[in-house]
């Protein structure tokens, strides 16, 4: 599996590098700002993209709008945006682009390389994974998108936000201590509830909930 | 007022012996008429402006055309004096146009003109009665005609130079002065040189076509009259003003009177000192407004009270104004109207005061901008380092612990002893919390989302983050405000949902973020328990140096917080478009 990776920092951009190796990729390209990376993907073609949100030239969102870019020009492509910091707004952005696996995660996250691995396989396996910080944001009453949770309990709530961050049934079941099965049966009542169709596979569910909170 | 009642009896008691003498003809009681014309407009100036000679020479004007009168009488001593001063007021008349506007005679030329005037009207109008010969000579003897006709003709000879003389020095004043002078000057002057020429023209043009003695007496009585009316337009036109006293003045300058500035001084001094044609040049343009010199220019031009530009002819009158030993402006003046130098004196130390009254107020006024500004050049450096101190934690020591924390977890993977390796993965969890730690100081410092999206987006990121609800409205957009509005805004909002989540006990709370063309608006309002006051919601928060700061930055900030009726923040900053 090829990588592209872009990040203005050489430290960061060789640990980075260091740590996809080690999880099986192979590095294609590293690159230091947006356009760069617009490019390298269109040469390269990889399956997955890692880049950060703030880099040169306007140090703001970048990667953010290089990460969309490539979401439209190449669909099958997966990609993790990192951040100093998570926005629930750049989430929703991303989230929204609907096809392919999609990460958005801390950037001090990939020093937990174990996590940080399965994170990056999973968002090759097509699945979304937000930071759980995101999804605390999502949840939090003063969310706009709260408000058409109001009629969850709080169990089904709390199901729906490890959903959100695209944990599966069997991890959602050991988070919260209860049967697989149980799970299944507290989605069946969210899908209910949120008025979403139930024959879905687990990460559609997920965007659908998502672009439902978003509103 | 003695001198009316007098000149009043004088008038009366003419009219009676007029009327003893031949109460049908009415030529002879014009001449009191004209008197008393001539004693009002005297009275007046000289009521106006003592100082001024004109009111007196009007008077006498009105005097020696009561003596002419009597000659018309039929008492034998009355018309002596008659025949005597006949021909004064003509005389009179170049006096007063040569004495105008001041009253006094200025250069040798004029006071010969007008001792010559009345040298030939007196004495050359002596052979007339003295030499007439039984019955009206008052010498004895047989009447001497050809000497009379001689000095007659003497007469008028002399009299057509000085008229003509008189004429030219006339011609000449009006040509020297200033337009604005001439306003003052011109009526009567012009008036003066033709009642001059029309006078001795209309004698020999009645001559030679033969025409009704009665109509060249009348030709001339109206020129004559016309001496004080033209000396009422003058007045009229503010050649007299009525003239305040210097003390006024102080009053005047220092009051905030209609009219501003220096047009207002200028104007206040002319009118005090009763020259319209004063002009004040100030050395130095006032500190606060730089284009005011022109301004002032152009605005007093229309009054005539002020124009920098002008030079001083060399027979105004100029006063310095001075202020701790240094001259600051220049007072020019018409001798002619002011006689008295040293009002003008007293007005300029007046003016002094004025001027260092204004220049005290500029002074302030400048301190007070350079503070302002000052202050928002403070708080625009403080914002540039807050954000230099943000890049630098976010690029460096937040990087580095990331990557250390990174190394630690490899480290732990690495190493197979166990202990060694609980050490690792302790002191790599230990490390992401302080990373975590240096994040959410970076974003108290200041927001990622601020400097990335804009004030709009990062308050709303503040309000996705709230324990209770919270809705957002946005008016215009937020691009292009200056860093130092943009996050002294935020810091108000996130300050206020602060408090709204501590204290106001709500279920929600409304942000209203609206951007006009040169403000921006910006309110929260919480459906909580009300009843704070400014003094609890200051004390002890951050909002206390934040409205420091939106002052700084000319805006305001108000609060709201009745009884059981929730809490709303409203603040306002100015922001150029």
């Amino acid at each position: 599996m090829r990588a592209v990776i872009a990040e203005d920092q050489a430290l960061l951009r060789h640990g980075l590098t260091l740590t996809l190796t080690s999880a099986g990729f192979e590095v294609a390209a590293t690159v230091g700002d947006g356009a760069a990376l617009i490019r390298a993907v269109d040469t390269h073609l990889p399956d997955l993209v890692v880049t950060d949100i703030r880099m040169p030239p306007s140090f703001t969102d970048e990667g953010l709008e290089a990460a969309l870019a490539i979401r439209r020009a190449h669909p099958s492509t997966a990609i993790l945006v990192l951040s100093q910091f998570v926005q629930t707004k750049y989430a929703l952005e991303l989230i929204n682009q609907r096809r392919g696996g999609v990460g958005y995660l801390l950037k001090q996250r990939f020093a937990d390389i174990d996590r940080f691995e399965a994170d990056l396989h999973r968002i090759c396996a097509g699945e979304v994974v937000l930071d759980p910080e995101v999804v605390d944001r999502l949840m939090k009453p003063g969310s706009a998108r709260r408000r058409a949770l109001d009629r969850l309990t709080d169990r089904q709530r709390e199901v729906l936000g490890l959903m959100a961050a695209g944990r599966s049934n069997a991890s959602i079941a050991r988070e919260l201590f209860i049967s697989e099965k149980a799970v299944i049966n507290h989605i069946t009542r969210i899908y209910t509830v949120l008025e979403l169709a139930p024959n879905t596979d687990e990460h559609r569910r997920v965007i659908a909930v998502v672009e439902y909170l978003s509103g | 007022m003695v001198l009316g009642l007098t000149i009043g009896i004088l008038v009366m008691s003419q009219v009676c012996v007029l009327v003893a003498a031949d109460g049908e003809n009415w030529i002879p009681f014009t001449l009191p008429a004209l008197a008393s014309v001539y004693a009002g407009a005297g009275l007046v100036a000289w009521h106006r402006r003592p100082r001024n000679g004109m009111g007196l020479l009007l008077v006498m004007g009105a005097l020696a055309n009561i003596l002419v009168g009597f000659g018309n009488s039929e008492i034998r001593p009355l018309q002596v004096v008659g025949a005597v001063f006949s021909t004064v007021p003509l005389a009179l008349i170049i006096h007063l146009l040569l004495a105008f506007p001041s009253g006094r005679l200025h250069g040798a030329a004029s006071r010969v003109i007008v001792l010559g005037a009345y040298v030939n009207s007196v004495f050359l109008q002596a052979p007339s009665y003295l030499l007439a010969g039984p019955p009206d000579g008052l010498l004895d003897g047989p009447g001497r005609p050809d000497v009379i006709a001689a000095a007659r003709l003497a007469q008028r000879l002399l009299g057509l130079v000085v008229e003509i003389a008189a004429a030219v020095i006339l011609s000449q004043r009006l040509l020297a002065i200033t337009p604005r002078q001439r306003r003052v000057f011109a009526p009567l002057a012009l008036y003066g040189v033709v009642t001059v020429f029309t006078i001795p023209l209309s004698r020999y043009i009645v001559d030679a076509l033969a025409l009704d003695p009665v109509t060249v007496f009348l030709v001339q009585l109206v020129a004559l009259a016309g001496i004080p009316v033209a000396f009422a337009v003058c007045v009229l036109r503010g050649g007299f003003e009525p003239t305040y006293e210097v003390d006024d003045l102080a009053l005047w300058l220092g009051s905030d009177a209609p009219g501003s500035g220096r047009p207002r001084m200028a104007r206040a001094l002319a009118a005090t000192l009763g020259d319209p044609t004063l002009r004040v040049t100030f050395d130095e343009a006032p500190l606060s407004a730089p284009g005011s010199a022109n301004e002032s220019a152009n605005e007093s031009d229309a009054e005539s009270a002020a124009d920098p530009a002008a030079e001083p002819a060399p027979e105004d009158g100029v006063v310095q104004v001075d202020l701790d030993g240094r001259r600051v402006a220049q007072i020019t003046y018409d001798p002619a109207l002011i006689t008295d130098r040293r009002q003008v004196d007293a007005a300029a130390r007046v003016l002094a005061i004025a001027l260092d009254r204004e220049r005290l107020t500029d002074e302030l006024q400048v301190r007070g901008d350079e503070l302002r500004q000052s202050r928002v050049r403070l708080l625009e450096a403080q914002d540039r380092e807050r954000r230099r101190i943000v890049r630098d934690l976010h690029d460096g020591l937040q990087s580095q612990l990331v990557l250390l924390s990174w190394r630690a977890a490899r480290l732990a993977k690495s190493v197979l002893d166990g202990e060694a390796a609980v050490e690792a993965r302790g002191l790599h969890d230990d490390l992401d919390q302080v990373s975590g730690e240096v994040r959410r100081l970076i974003h108290g410092l200041m927001p990622a989302l601020l400097t990335e999206q804009g004030l709009f987006a990062a308050v709303e990121d503040l309000s996705e983050a709230l324990p209770v609800r919270g809705r957002v409205v946005r008016r215009g957009s937020d691009q292009g405000l200056p860093g130092a509005v943009e996050t002294t805004l935020y810091f108000v909002v996130a300050e206020s949902l602060t408090n709204v989540v501590k204290h106001a006990q709500a279920q929600s709370v409304d942000i209203m973020l609206e951007r006009h063309d040169d403000r921006v608006k910006i309110s929260v309002a919480d459906d909580g328990v009300g009843g704070a006051t400014p003094d609890v919601v200051t004390r002890g928060t951050g909002l206390r140096g934040l409205i420091d700061r939106v002052d700084a930055l000319g805006g305001t900030l108000s609060l709201a917080s009745p009884e059981r009726g929730g809490t709303k923040v409203l603040v306002e900053i100015p922001c150029a478009p």
